[in-house]
């Protein structure tokens, strides 16, 4: 059987195969070579072989290192495999897997240079490092969100059970003063609907700052038509903090809600004028006032026990807003009277 | 005397009454002077009938942590029902911190009682009760009678 000869099969093996002399120049110069590079087989030989395929920057060094493995027999790169950059004919510069071998001694030796293109492994190196960087990315975004949701789920719970702690000594207090069930539902029932109202808006501010005017607008139009023309609102626009948003607005639909019961609001000719200003200094004051008049019998009403809305109103407006309440019943209405600081930034 | 809620005549102490729901006439001899600091009226007011059914003494409500820190001094409170999130300013464990080695003893009432807000509690008041709200009578009842027992 007779040994195949090596020289036809590296003509046509896949990879590049290029013969180098220990001038530099090119002797030998495959199709492999050909596809790659892009030069032909008879361009290429005696052509020098870092003006051919290797990259500007690095061709000094290739000729420092010819020179330094003829006066030394030190060759670094000889007998390995390393990965490098090589140019084309039409310019471009490829990434390359190459190993060269030293056959031959003295001026007879050349170097053999076995290289292999691997752009698209490169590519697809590239694309996979890409791809684990943005995977990485949305990890730490995705923990970001569940850390995040975490934190809301528990902030929700700690607000449900403050909320309910409310709704309970609201419909403890409700029940202690209410006279029968049917006047309990009645006033822990429309007690419930203010606060609802009131976080609707607080919740549209988005916990912020929320105007007065509409929360005096929104809890006097839950007892009567602003069409009718009774009701007269003026005021500085002035922003409220949600604490002072829902206070204020349990403080109206008690007021409203007396009003509609004893006061202006069970006459046909009575109105209410709700009027506010800000009262300069440090800090800045609400002024906050609330007129009846055409109220059937005010006398009826100073001579009356205040009833717990009453004295609701009295405790909201010193615990949770730290103002002032002052009350007259005149001969026309209740007239009241509320002073509260207001938070710093409510202009 | 200190200003109340509803009125002005907090600290004479009052008749206990059975009127709210759970609590029975058999109320404790021996009444603990309380003071609550909670900055949501209607649960002050609710701890504030509890307290008193139970047969104890309100002797102030206050709204913030240094309402309740100036206020110490004058109520002499034995016992402190204290709200963690108070709003703005100082926090429940900020005054806990702040009274330690006062001889007050603290009972958190808080909707922040997980672990990590516990241990917070209990490193800045470590003889500390606390209650989840919304607060049940019977829970309040044995962390006050706790405390009266080593009050008394």
């Amino acid at each position: 059987m007779t040994r195949p000869d090596l020289a036809p099969i590296l003509q046509n093996v896949l990879d590049a195969v290029i013969v180098m002399g220990r001038d530099g120049t090119v002797q030998d110069w495959n199709a492999g070579a050909h596809r790659i590079f892009g030069w032909r087989r008879e361009e290429a030989i005696n052509g020098r072989m870092s003006s051919l395929i290797i990259p500007f920057q690095h061709r000094a060094a290739h000729e420092r290192g010819l020179q330094h493995y003829l006066a030394t027999g030190e060759g670094p790169v000889l007998g390995r495999r390393i990965e490098i950059t090589a140019v084309t004919r039409d310019g471009r510069e490829i990434p390359v897997e190459l190993s060269i071998i030293a056959v031959g001694e003295g001026d007879e030796e050349v170097f053999l240079g076995f290289i292999r293109d691997i752009s698209e492994r490169k590519a697809a190196e590239a694309a996979l490092a890409a791809e684990k960087a943005a995977l990485e990315v949305e990890v730490v975004r995705r923990e970001a969100v569940e850390r995040h949701q975490a934190l809301l789920l528990a902030e929700m719970n700690h607000r449900v059970k403050n909320m309910l702690a409310v709704v309970t000594g609201l419909a403890m207090q409700t029940g202690l003063n209410s006279p029968s069930v049917e006047a309990f539902m009645h006033s822990f029932s429309g007690r419930l609907a203010s606060m609802s109202r009131s976080y609707g808006l607080v919740t549209e501010a988005n916990w912020s700052r929320t105007e007065l005017r509409r929360l005096v607008e929104d809890q006097l139009a839950a007892h009567l038509d602003p069409a009718e023309g009774r009701i007269d609102i003026s005021g500085d626009p002035i922003a409220l903090s949600p604490r002072q948003a829902l206070s204020i607005s349990m403080v109206l639909h008690e007021l409203a809600t007396n009003a509609v019961k004893h006061g202006a609001l069970a006459e046909p000719a009575g109105r209410i004028e709700v009027a506010w200003r800000r009262l300069p200094g440090e800090p800045a004051q609400l002024e906050l006032e609330w007129r009846e008049t055409g109220a059937a019998s005010p006398a009826e009403a100073v001579s009356s026990k205040p009833g717990f809305g009453s004295k609701m109103i009295g405790a909201v407006v010193r615990h949770d807003l730290k103002g002032e309440l002052t009350r007259e019943w005149n001969p026309s209405g209740l007239s009241c009277r509320i002073v509260a600081p207001l938070p710093e930034d409510t202009s | 005397m200190v200003p109340t809620l509803f009125s002005d005549d907090r600290g004479r102490g009052r008749a206990p009454s059975s009127s709210i729901p759970g609590v029975t006439d058999d109320v404790d001899p021996r009444p603990l002077n309380v003071m609550i600091v909670e900055d949501e009226v209607f649960v002050a007011l609710h701890l504030e009938a509890m307290v008193e059914s139970l047969g104890h003494t309100v002797a102030i409500i206050a709204s913030n942590g240094q309402a309740a820190l100036d206020a110490v001094a004058e109520a002499e409170p034995d016992l402190i029902l204290l709200d963690v999130n108070l709003g703005d300013g100082l926090s429940g464990v900020d005054v806990a911190e702040r009274l330690e080695g006062r001889g007050v003893r603290i009972v958190f009432v808080t909707a922040y009682a997980d672990a990590e807000n516990r241990a917070r509690m209990t490193a800045a008041a470590p003889a500390c009760r606390i209650l989840s709200k919304p607060v049940e009578t019977h829970s309040l009842r044995r962390a006050l009678d706790d405390v009266d027992g080593a009050v008394h």
